[in-house]
């Protein structure tokens, strides 16, 4: 089982520690945050086959004065490795709170530290290392393979044939059994080609005859088509077939998930399985299916698994813990955020929003009007940005999260911001209840956003608009709720006044009250009564304020969209990491 | 030899009543039964740590495994010394000892100590049970009490049989006493009975291996020993050099001849009087050398070459007529060192020289010179050339010559030491060698497991030298006996 994993100076990581207490590892986290790099490492220092052709791009930056460094922490070492005449006597151990001593002490669990360098001149060496000591001693490919590394899912092809080295011939007993098959084969299809009925070929073949014996080059009985025969034929072509189907018709899903399967049935004893993207051409029944598969066999406590993933199925068929948030700080720094068991209702949170553990900045709006509004917002910024060619929310990886109202939205804006997500929070200033966790969810980062004390969105909204924007907000509300509805509520409201048409400067005659009171009562209303209390009705609220927010800069509600626009378009750009992916393209 | 029906048997008994101690006299096949036993062992699928007290011993093991064609991945053989150094070196923490990169075999005791302490840890059992399936000690009877402690922890994870003859217990006087066999070894391994047969004298001097097995009631229990009608060759002992003769007569014998006095002086002087023809066995923490060595290191100039001088004379026959006391005493006191004799000069100028200049590289070129003197011998060949080497190693690597001595050794010691056909030895040194012909010094202060030892280490013939043909009683050194600290 890998417990630890230390990486200097490999490809977009310049460095990065990761402590792995788990059996079912998820690798989530934005597009290029090295999580597939992180992947790339664990095979590269556990696999004895991988016979690696390093390049330049391997080093950090393309930086070739230092050296790449791969450690990987071991326990659950099979019997074999443990002999003394192994490397028994090599075992480091690792405490339960994931820091390595040098022995093996009764306290902490055993394991062996092993370390691939690469050298600028391109040279690897795998060494078992002891903390805090120069002792190192070379670990060979044999004694790799006994860890029992595996990546599955790669090459799915290859494991669906009778190949050298496939899963299907490892479950295939006796050596030679494909061979025989294919010499076989072969020798009927030699005799079908020389009793095949008279053919073009034969005139041809009589023909050369005929020729040769003109020159003298020799005596020949009877020149015919053949096959050549074969002698060590290769079982390559012997695959899988459903029926008359080979596998390799089949789609991309099933032919990764049989593969998949084949290689688990294939593996004995405890092994380290590396998947890249568990999702990679499944639909979600069948990815929900083979995730709940994975998880039995790693609770079963035989292996162990680390995978990729960037759907949001994945994140929500797994446990919360079951989760690992990799972050790239862009300077080369990779953090590896296991999701804490004690974090509080992080489960919820996850199902709720799978999107935005894939996302790098989460916006958390309390309930679904703020969520619609943000949305709203955000679509307008868009489209202004898509005209100035400048990069969108969803490029930059800012993520909508609706936070379910009151204490739940503090709550999951709180996890993200824990799991290394910068988090803001849009959220009511009518509740006195939440201040507390609002207060908590601040001190652990989250940037909070409150409208002026005492309102909630529909009240700064309503006390801020001109009247024209007023209207338009009462006109919106007229198109849900129908002319009658809001008629009878806002006069209810006013004390029971009967109002009649929709337009507020009449209302205002008809209940005889000033603009200030009237505001007040179409906004008391509109919250009590839920008008924009969906998603879509929030979205719609955002355009009526974006249609009439001219010259209301300097109010509490143009502050705050600005600091919500801030924190989802950031002025410093996210630091790119093109270079990364330019070389993985290039491999 | 592996289907020799008694030998099976026995391994039989000894793989089915473990832990088990087999206590088996000299000659009496040990080490055939300890690889008759690693290789059932390997030919039921198993693995076999086999632990003895020297290197020589792991040769002879390894040898015999061979022999018996046990496959070197189901067989480890090594000294205890080695395999715990070796332990507790991986473990600091577990051993809770901190070692240096080459051991400093003076605190032998304190490594097996903590080879003890790490064989209690969880990771070190485990190491050891997925490792080995049996664990045989051999010469158990010369494991000092710390061994002891080791081998009863490395007994609870691993099957172990013991083996060796309390006859044979042999030991420096030191803090570490040695356990007692009939206390300390049979209450945790109990006594397993073997059939045995003195093989080493098969097939020619059958009636010298069946006296041997005989006396060995009479030294138990302290008895004196006849030799009126031994198989032995008895010589009276007209007087201190009546030994001169019986050696140089034995010079005609084939084989090899070990000559056993009892202290390094007597055998050092016997070997001087013998004028080279044999070389004396050097204990391999002899203390000449590293006295030397210090000096070398620490004094200065007129000291040195002092004791370069006494260490010269005292290893050779013939110097020092050409040295004499007053000369060395000269030499010491900073006066003129000088000779007459044009063959003397260059050694005696290559004194002067260290005297002015004390470097290994003068001390080098000195003693060269002296040894080559005309007329003289080297009879303690190994201190000779064990401190010869040391200069040269401390000239090339500028080290101290006490390190390159230390360093010397620790070689030594893994690599075994260059076989020499005529020794003057002690029972001591020769533990566990076999020569053809053995000829003893005098043996009435010998203790009983001296005379023993001595009496069993010719397989041909055994002269003895002795004022009466009856051997008075020797007394058995007991372990007991032999701590005074």
């Amino acid at each position: 089982m890998l417990r630890r994993l230390r990486i200097e100076h490999f490809r977009g990581i310049e460095s990065a520690e990761w402590s792995i207490n788990r059996r079912l590892v998820a690798l989530v986290g934005a597009g290029d945050s090295t999580k597939t790099t992180l992947l790339d490492a664990i095979g590269l220092v556990l696999n004895p086959n991988y016979n690696p052709q390093f390049t330049d791009a391997d080093f950090y930056g393309l930086d070739l004065t230092r050296n790449v460094v791969i450690e990987a922490t071991v326990a659950d070492l099979p019997d074999n490795l443990v002999k003394e005449s192994q490397l028994g006597k090599d075992r480091s151990g690792i405490m339960p709170d994931g820091t390595l001593v040098h022995d093996p002490i009764d306290e902490a669990e055993e394991c062996l530290v092993i370390r691939l360098t690469v050298t600028p001149e391109l040279d690897p060496t795998w060494e078992v290392v002891r903390p805090d000591s120069d002792d190192a001693r070379p670990i060979t490919g044999t004694q790799r393979r006994q860890l029992g590394y595996f990546r599955l899912g790669e090459r799915p092809d290859l494991h669906l044939r009778w190949a050298r080295g496939s899963a299907l011939s490892g479950l295939t007993d006796g050596s030679d059994g494909a061979s025989s098959v294919i010499l076989g084969a072969h020798r009927e299809a030699r005799s079908a080609v020389f009793d095949a009925d008279t053919n073009p070929l034969h005139a041809a073949a009589a023909a050369a005859q005929k020729s040769a014996g003109y020159f003298g080059a020799a005596a020949f009985v009877e020149l015919r088509p053949g096959l050549e025969p074969g002698s060590a034929t290769s079982s390559h072509a012997l695959m899988l077939h459903d029926g008359l189907v080979p596998l390799s018709s089949f789609g991309l899903g099933t032919r990764r998930l049989t593969s998949l399967s084949i290689q688990d049935l294939a593996m004995d004893g405890g092994s380290i399985i590396a998947m890249d993207e568990v999702e990679h051409g499944l639909e979600p029944h069948r990815l929900a299916q083979t995730l709940r598969r994975l998880k039995k066999r790693t609770d079963a406590g035989e292996l162990q698994i680390v995978m990729t993933t960037h759907s949001p199925i994945t994140v929500e068929t797994l446990s919360a813990v079951d989760l690992v948030v990799v972050h790239t700080n862009g300077a080369g720094t990779t953090t590896c955020q296991a999701v804490p068991e004690d974090l509080d209702n992080v489960q919820g949170t996850f199902r709720s929003a799978p999107n935005a553990l894939l996302g790098r900045r989460v916006l958390v709006g309390e309930g679904a009007t703020e969520v619609g509004f943000l949305r709203g917002l955000l679509r307008h910024w868009d489209t202004e940005r898509l005209a100035a060619d400048e990069t969108l929310a969803a490029a930059i990886g800012t993520v909508l999260v609706n936070g379910r109202g009151g204490t739940q939205s503090t709550q999951r804006a709180k996890n993200f911001q824990q799991l290394g997500y910068p988090t803001c929070l849009l959220v009511d200033n009518d509740d006195r209840a939440i201040d507390q966790s609002v207060a908590e969810s601040e001190a652990v980062g989250v940037a909070v956003h409150r409208w002026t004390l005492g309102n909630a969105l529909e009240d700064e909204v309503i006390h801020t608009l001109s009247a024209q924007g007023l209207q338009a907000v009462v006109t919106l509300a007229v198109d849900i709720r129908g002319e009658q509805s809001i008629q009878a509520t806002v006069g209810a409201t006013l004390g029971g006044k009967a109002l009649i048409g929709a337009d507020v400067a009449a209302w205002q005659t008809q209940a005889d009250v000033d603009l200030a009171t009237m505001r007040t009562a179409i906004a008391a209303t509109a919250t009590k009564k839920e008008w924009f209390k969906r998603e879509d009705h929030g979205e719609e609220l955002a355009e009526v304020v974006i249609a009439h927010w001219g010259g209301l800069e300097n109010t509490p509600l143009l502050k705050v969209i600005g600091e919500l626009r801030a924190f989802a378009y950031p002025a410093t750009p996210e630091p790119s990491t093109h270079l990364d992916a330019e070389l993985k393209g290039e491999q | 030899m592996s289907n020799d029906p008694p030998l099976q048997g026995a391994v039989q008994t000894l793989l089915s009543t473990l832990p088990g101690s087999v206590a088996l006299p000299a000659g009496a096949g040990k080490t055939e039964l300890i690889a008759a036993a690693v290789a059932e062992v390997a030919a039921q699928g198993g693995t076999s740590l086999v632990l003895t007290h020297t290197h020589a011993g792991v040769d002879a093991l390894r040898r015999r495994m061979k022999k018996f064609g046990v496959d070197h991945t189901q067989v480890v053989v090594r000294t205890i010394d080695s395999w715990s150094y070796n332990l507790i070196a991986h473990f600091p923490s577990l051993a809770e000892l901190v070692v240096p990169a080459a051991p400093d075999w003076s605190k032998v005791a304190e490594y097996h100590r903590a080879a003890a302490r790490a064989v209690s840890t969880r990771a070190v059992r485990r190491m050891l049970e997925v490792s080995y399936s049996n664990l045989f000690i051999d010469e158990y009877q010369d494991c000092l009490t710390d061994q002891h402690t080791l081998a009863l922890e490395l007994a609870q994870v691993l099957p172990t049989a013991v083996l060796g003859d309390p006859l044979q217990g042999l030991f420096n006087f030191g803090k570490n006493r040695p356990a007692d066999w009939s206390a300390d070894v049979v209450a945790n391994f109990p006594a397993v009975d073997i059939d045995y047969r003195p093989r080493r004298w098969d097939p020619d001097h059958q009636e010298l291996g069946a006296w041997l097995v005989a006396i060995r009631e009479n030294l138990l229990n302290g008895r004196p020993i006849d030799l009126t009608s031994a198989p032995v060759t008895w010589v009276p002992r007209r007087d201190a050099r009546t030994f001169v003769n019986t050696c140089y007569a034995a010079l005609d014998l084939d084989g090899t001849i070990a000559v056993l006095g009892q202290f390094r002086p007597d055998c050092v002087n016997a070997a001087s009087s013998l004028g080279g023809s044999y070389s004396v066995m050097e204990a391999i923490d002899e203390k000449v050398s590293v006295t030397l060595a210090t000096r070398i290191d620490t004094k200065g100039g007129a000291e040195v070459a002092q004791a370069v001088v006494e260490f010269a004379i005292g290893s050779t026959a013939g110097l020092a007529t050409h040295i004499p006391a007053a000369k060395r005493r000269q030499l010491g006191e900073g006066k003129s060192f000088v000779t007459r004799r044009e063959d003397l000069r260059p050694a005696y100028e290559a004194v002067v020289q260290v005297r002015s200049d004390p470097t290994p590289a003068a001390v080098r070129i000195a003693l060269d010179l002296l040894g080559r003197l005309p007329g003289v011998t080297i009879h303690c060949r190994e201190a000779w050339f064990e401190v010869m080497r040391s200069v040269a190693t401390a000239i090339s690597d500028e080290c101290t010559v006490s390190e390159a001595l230390q360093r010397t050794r620790n070689h030594t010691r893994a690599a075994g030491r260059s076989p020499t056909t005529r020794v003057v030895s002690r029972p001591l040194l020769v533990k566990g060698l076999e020569y053809d012909h053995v000829i003893i010094l005098n043996p009435v202060k010998y203790t009983a497991q001296e005379l023993y030892v001595a009496l069993t280490r010719g397989s041909k013939s055994v002269t003895v030298i002795s004022d009466t043909i009856v051997l008075p009683a020797a007394h058995m050194a007991l372990p007991s006996a032999a701590a005074p600290r």
